[in-house]
């Protein structure tokens, strides 16, 4: 039993690392533009001269690449973090109207920032969708406190989400005729904006959030057993409960401040994993969800973007139509199991 | 451990008062009472998990307010009432819970913690079930997992909420054995009974609580001869006879 899942671990982080390689890959290979995967490796190797092509690799599809990459991980870790906390498998960034509240704060401050300076830092949009996602969480908290039940708390958390983005389509639309490009696409989900700099901070950020959820991870171990015994182990319950609110709340607001509201990635990837490790061992589970949502993210954001190019779909209409079956497959195997 | 004083409640209002008692090692005590009388009230007191409204409790020379959870973990374990559902677990996972305070920081054990695991496992008769997964464990099941969670964590004093529950009369006679084995090696045991018999037979006292707030330790023959039980449980005598003839 035991050498079984040790092998079974293996295989799939394997599959995961060769899946992530290759969706990434894919990713820079596939576009508009048809570029030999020669001109493109030339580019990567200094000995293209062809300035279009460089501009395409280097500016566009490459940072693009990263951050479906990093970001999708960090969804479907931040989804991992809120299950914890929750203790239930439904939970996630998306259905909890996290990123929702995130999305509105950003908008605000994309309005209200941009459209006096004209350009707003990422590094500012990562902590206004931070404040966005603090808030609505802490409403859902909140309310968790009111209700116990599990089907109501997400309920709130779907109204919560259909608040703060009716109040962003307000704010879109009034600001539709300002300078702020792609605003619209933005506020459903789309990774068209990406750029170097929002790679790049998207890297560290999500980076150094990752390892700390790694480190944190005998912590989230010891939860598994709800409060009273994860404390009898030594666990600090009221710190531990924050950390985890904060963490997830950096994952989901560096998603949402450079890609919109990503949805279901939150919910499905950890599901899925769960079941192919046969395990919910955090020192797994989580680095198993961060790759999983890199390759479910990265193959989205291709499909958002290829299928019916030139024009592009929001990345979250991908993603329900292959999240959400997940989800209530789950929730039917669940309701069977009980 | 010596408990002093201790008032415990919730907010302000008090549950029980003024308890005194000094719990030699390897000790074994019973809290018998009526139900909602506060027993459960009093093991969260002494596991640290509700301050106490007044007074103090001291393991060894620390008060318990004092010690680091960390440390805590290492000294005590509990098994409590709280029903959990754990996903993807199974048994064998649920005892190795109990490691967590001594494995490095990722949470992988060294050999000693898999030697602890594996003597709780046979201490509590639950190989033949130890990879099954948890949730599709009977209750009974479940109960002696987690007996057994709290048995590998190896403390020197287990603090245990109705650890009978669930359990048919076989497996309650064994946990017995069990507990008064760990006793003999030192450990300190301090648990919420229901059944009477056993909290007599087994306790070297017992601290019975009464709904209107007083306790009172006494060794189980004093309780029996003093006929202490119709007044903690208000029976009526024709009730009392007839639990006397059982």
């Amino acid at each position: 039993m035991e050498k079984k899942l040790k092998k079974r671990t293996i295989v799939v982080f394997l599959l995961l690392t060769v899946l992530v390689i290759a969706a990434f890959l894919v990713n820079i290979l596939v576009g508009n533009v048809r570029i030999s995967p020669v001109d493109i490796l030339n580019v990567f190797t200094g000995r293209s001269d062809d300035i279009k092509i460089i501009n395409i690799v280097k500016t566009i599809r490459l940072p693009r690449a990263v951050m479906a990459l990093v970001l999708g991980g960090a969804l479907a870790v931040s989804g991992f973090l809120l299950q914890t906390y929750f203790a239930n498998p439904i939970a996630g960034p998306y259905i909890l109207g996290i990123s929702s509240g995130a999305k509105m704060v950003v908008a605000l401050t994309l309005i209200f920032l941009a459209g006096k300076t004209g350009r707003v830092s990422g590094l500012v949009l990562v902590f206004a969708a931070f404040v966005g996602a603090i808030t609505a969480t802490g409403f859902i908290i909140m309310i968790s406190k009111k209700v116990r039940s599990m089907s109501a708390l997400l309920a709130a958390g779907i109204m919560i989400g259909y608040i703060c983005s009716a109040l962003t389509d307000f704010l879109v639309t009034f600001a539709e005729d300002s300078d702020i490009v792609n605003l619209h696409s933005w506020s459903q989900g789309s990774f068209s904006g990406a750029n170097a700099e929002g790679a790049i901070f998207s890297v560290v950020i999500v980076g150094v959030t990752f390892i700390a959820v790694i480190l944190f991870s005998k912590t989230l171990d010891a939860f598994r057993l709800g409060e009273s015994y994860a404390r009898s182990v030594g666990v600090n319950v009221k710190l531990c409960r924050i950390a985890i609110i904060i963490l997830s709340g950096i994952l989901s607001a560096c998603v949402t401040a450079f890609a919109g509201p990503v949805s279901f990635i939150g919910i499905a990837v950890p599901y899925l994993m769960r079941e192919v490790l046969k395990s919910s061992k955090p020192i797994l589970l989580i680095p198993a969800s961060f790759l999983s949502g890199a390759v479910f993210c990265m193959l989205s954001d291709l499909l958002a973007r290829m299928l019916f190019a030139p024009t592009e779909m929001n990345i979250s209409a991908v993603t329900s139509l292959f999240g959400a079956p997940i989800v209530i497959f789950m929730i039917i195997k669940r309701g069977k199991n009980r | 451990m010596r408990i002093e004083n201790a008032t415990v409640g919730y907010r302000k209002s008090a549950v029980l008062k003024d308890i005194n008692l000094d719990v030699k090692k390897g000790e074994i005590i019973s809290l018998i009472g009526p139900n909602g009388g506060g027993k459960s009230t009093l093991l969260k007191s002494i596991r640290g998990e509700l301050g106490l409204v007044h007074g103090c409790v001291y393991l060894g020379e620390d008060e318990i307010k004092s010690i680091s959870l960390s440390e805590l973990a290492k000294k005590m374990s509990i098994v409590t009432t709280d029903r959990i559902k754990p996903e993807l677990m199974t048994c064998k996972d649920i005892v190795s819970a109990g490691r967590l305070p001594f494995t490095d920081c990722f949470g992988f054990g060294s050999d000693k913690d898999f030697a602890a695991v594996q003597r709780a496992i046979e201490l509590m008769k639950i190989e033949k079930i130890a990879d099954k997964p948890f949730d599709k464990l009977s209750d009974g099941q479940k109960q002696r997992t987690l007996v057994a969670r709290a048995i590998s964590q190896e403390p020197e004093y287990l603090i245990m909420d109705e650890p009978t529950s669930y359990l048919d009369i076989r497996y309650r006679m064994e946990l017995m054995e069990v507990i008064e084995k760990l006793s003999k090696e030192g450990v300190t045991v301090i648990m919420a009974l229901h059944e009477l018999e056993l909290a007599m037979s087994c306790s070297d006292r017992v601290l019975l609580i009464y709904e209107d707030g007083r306790t009172l330790c006494a060794e189980p023959k004093e309780v029996l001869e003093k006929g202490l039980i119709k007044e903690l449980f208000s029976l009526s005598d024709e009730m009392y006879e007839k639990l006397r003839l059982c």
